[in-house]
Parts: structure tokens; C-alpha cells; sequence
């Protein structure tokens, strides 16, 4: 699975929805999904995990996710 | 001093205005960026994930006494560690249109930490302020900490909303359990000073009937309706005051009809019926209705 479609999956589970990350536009707004505070520090965590597992060297900083992101800076915080 | 605050907000919403009209990015206007850090709801003693609005009614008659509910309180966020969230918190609640009236001012910090105590995640909200009670004339600190499961990872998602399968209804759950240590520094009766040491637990959680969603994996179903319910059971384990406290419970239910329903923003009509008492907040042992304007941001 590509970094992109592995973040995107991700995404949905903690959001709760089904796993069909072909679905996911790159413009959805996390808060759009039902995003709250704690979801995104969760999904910052994912993200970090995700960046180390393919050795992208990024580092996600705690408070950078927030509902107002979109899923297209959530790849790109990892790619 | 109102006149003041008027001028101030209409100096930032037309700030905003001229950005906007400019194409200037708002992501690089401080006032912008404040504002992002803002964050409105009834109070910041529960978990972050619970629907509690802060609440807004007045009436002005044109002679006799102006009553007036304000229920609610405002965090600034601090910063960002990982895995934890520092806020201030501003909270006032005043009801005079109850039969024991509230008035109850807080300030203080606020910390919210997330962990995992294996095998669950858990929320730990943690707030110092200095609570000033206007009918007791009670100025007290006070320490809450509360411990809440968050899970996205099984079938039943706790602090976070969910679905009951591909139905129109969502739920929210949202218990805890906690503490809370009230230090009363200064009060009118010398006898009520001294320091109270109580447990709670909340038993919490909202069903929710959703509008069609024709797009599910890329929006949420915005709410039409929702059924909320709360049960707060406080136990004074040590009180060396004169007031002698022992058991107090707190009962709110709700139905919310949705104005608007994003994620960060909530406008709702609210009915609510409470039954209890929250000595923290200044609300003496009652039952009543209340109709009411409710906003979370």
C-alpha cells in the first residue's frame, strides 16, 4: 500500500468509516469527517508511526493536526 | 467598558473583512490565528469530547429586574507537548432565572493528556483555577482531574462519535471518573474555610438523529436531533468545613435541535432538565426546565 493511501486509511478508522481510501479526496477537512481535539492527537501518533515504518525522516509535532487540516496536509506532514 | 468590547469586536470582525477582501491569507494574521486557539463551551471540567454548550439567554423588561443566563466559559490553547494539550480557561456561570440563583466565576489552567494504561487509551483532564462563588462569597482553588477511556479502535467507540451500523443515528459516549480537591481560602463564614475531598464519576453519553449523508466517507451527517443524558455522582470523602458534605448528584437531560452542526462549530435550540446540585459551580440542590441558545466552538 502506498504512504498516501496508508495515511488516508487511517484517517478513516479512527474516523470511524469504512476502509475505502480510493474514496477519500485529498480536500476533505478532517472536521468535515467528525474530527475532534483527542482524534487528531491519535491520528498525529498514526502519522508518526506511519512516517518512521518508511523512513521519510519527518517528524510530526504534537498540535500540527487540527480539525481544520485537510487529508492533503496530513500526507504531506508524513511524505 | 461595553462600549469598549463592542468596538473591539467589530475592530476584528472588520479586520477579518478587509483580509478577506484583499486575498490577503488569513492564516498569516495574528488575529486569525487567536482566534483558531479559541475554544467556547460550558465548561472544561469534562472531557474534550462531550457535547456541552455553553449556554446564552436574557430578558430585559421594560421596568423590574433583567434576568439572564450565562452558562459557559472560554480556553485560550497554550501549546502542545506530545500527547498533551495546555490551555487557560475563563468560566462563568450565572443563572438568575432559577429558583437558587448561580453565579460562579473561575480562572485557571487546564491540561488535557492522553495515554495509554494498557489495554485502553485514556484522557486525563486536569484543571487548577481559583473559583470565586458571588452568593456564598466562597473564594476557593480547587484541582479536578478526570480519567476518560478514548477508543477508535473497537466495535464500541468511547469520546469519540459513532455510528449504529449505516443507520441515521449516531452515538457519543463519554463517561469518567475523577477527583476533585476544593482549598475554600476566604469566605463570608469563617467556619465553611477548609478543604474538601471528593470523588465523582459521570455516566454520559448522547444519541443523536442524523440528516442523509449522500457522501459518508468524505463528511459526517450533520445532526437534526439530539438526546443527551448525564449523571454526576459526587461523594465528599473528607470535609473538614462546616458545611458538612456528603453525597450530591446531578441529573441533565436534553433534546437539541441543530442550527448548524460542524465539528468545531455548534448552534443549537435546547431544551434541558436538571436535577442536583454541582458545588463546584456554585449550583445549589434543584429541578428545573430550561429553553435555551446553545453555542460550542
Amino acid at each position: 500500500m502506498s504512504i498516501e493511501n496508508e495515511v488516508k486509511s487511517e484517517i478513516l478508522r479512527i474516523a470511524g468509516k469504512p476502509d475505502q481510501p480510493d474514496l477519500l479526496k485529498s480536500t476533505t477537512i478532517l472536521g468535515d469527517i467528525g474530527y475532534n481535539e483527542m482524534m487528531c492527537r491519535e491520528l498525529e501518533d498514526s502519522l508518526q508511526v506511519i512516517a518512521n515504518r518508511h523512513a521519510t525522516g519527518k517528524i510530526i509535532r504534537p498540535g500540527s493536526i487540527t480539525p481544520e487540516s485537510t487529508v492533503s496536509d496530513c500526507i504531506g506532514k508524513v511524505k | 467598558m461595553k462600549t469598549k468590547s463592542l468596538l473591539t469586536i467589530m475592530a476584528i470582525m472588520l479586520c477579518c473583512y478587509l483580509c478577506r477582501a484583499q486575498n490577503v491569507p488569513v492564516d498569516s494574521v495574528l488575529i486569525y490565528r487567536l482566534l483558531k486557539d479559541i475554544s467556547i463551551r460550558n465548561t472544561f471540567d469534562e472531557d474534550v469530547s462531550k457535547v456541552t454548550p455553553a449556554q446564552f439567554m436574557f430578558t430585559i423588561p421594560r421596568s423590574g429586574e433583567k434576568s439572564y443566563l450565562v452558562d459557559g466559559g472560554i480556553a485560550y490553547t497554550l501549546g502542545y507537548l506530545k500527547n498533551y494539550t495546555a490551555k487557560a480557561i475563563v468560566e462563568y456561570h450565572k443563572n438568575t432565572m432559577i429558583e437558587k440563583e448561580q453565579d460562579n466565576f473561575s480562572v485557571g489552567y487546564s491540561g488535557l493528556y492522553y495515554t495509554t494504561i494498557h489495554p485502553i487509551n485514556v484522557m486525563l483532564t486536569h484543571n487548577l483555577t481559583f473559583v470565586d462563588d458571588g452568593r456564598k462569597s466562597d473564594r476557593s482553588i480547587v484541582f479536578v482531574g478526570n480519567l476518560s477511556p478514548y477508543s477508535t479502535k473497537r466495535k464500541i467507540r468511547f469520546n469519540a462519535p459513532g455510528n449504529f451500523g449505516d443507520s441515521r443515528f449516531g452515538y457519543l459516549l463519554t463517561p469518567n471518573i475523577g477527583t476533585e480537591i476544593q482549598q475554600v481560602l476566604k469566605s463570608l463564614l469563617p467556619e465553611r474555610e477548609g478543604t474538601i475531598f471528593r470523588g465523582t464519576a459521570d455516566f454520559s453519553g448522547a444519541i443523536s438523529f442524523l440528516q442523509k449523508n449522500p457522501d459518508p466517507i468524505n463528511t459526517i451527517a450533520p445532526r437534526i436531533l439530539q438526546l443527551s443524558f448525564s449523571y454526576t455522582l459526587r461523594r465528599a470523602f473528607s470535609d473538614n468545613t462546616s458545611v458538612g458534605e456528603r453525597k450530591t448528584e446531578l441529573l441533565k437531560a436534553g433534546a437539541d435541535f441543530f442550527i448548524l452542526d460542524k465539528t468545531t462549530k455548534q448552534v443549537s435550540l435546547g431544551l434541558a432538565f436538571k436535577k442536583g446540585s454541582n458545588p463546584l459551580k456554585g449550583l445549589d440542590s434543584q429541578q428545573y426546565w430550561q429553553f435555551s441558545v446553545n453555542v460550542q466552538l
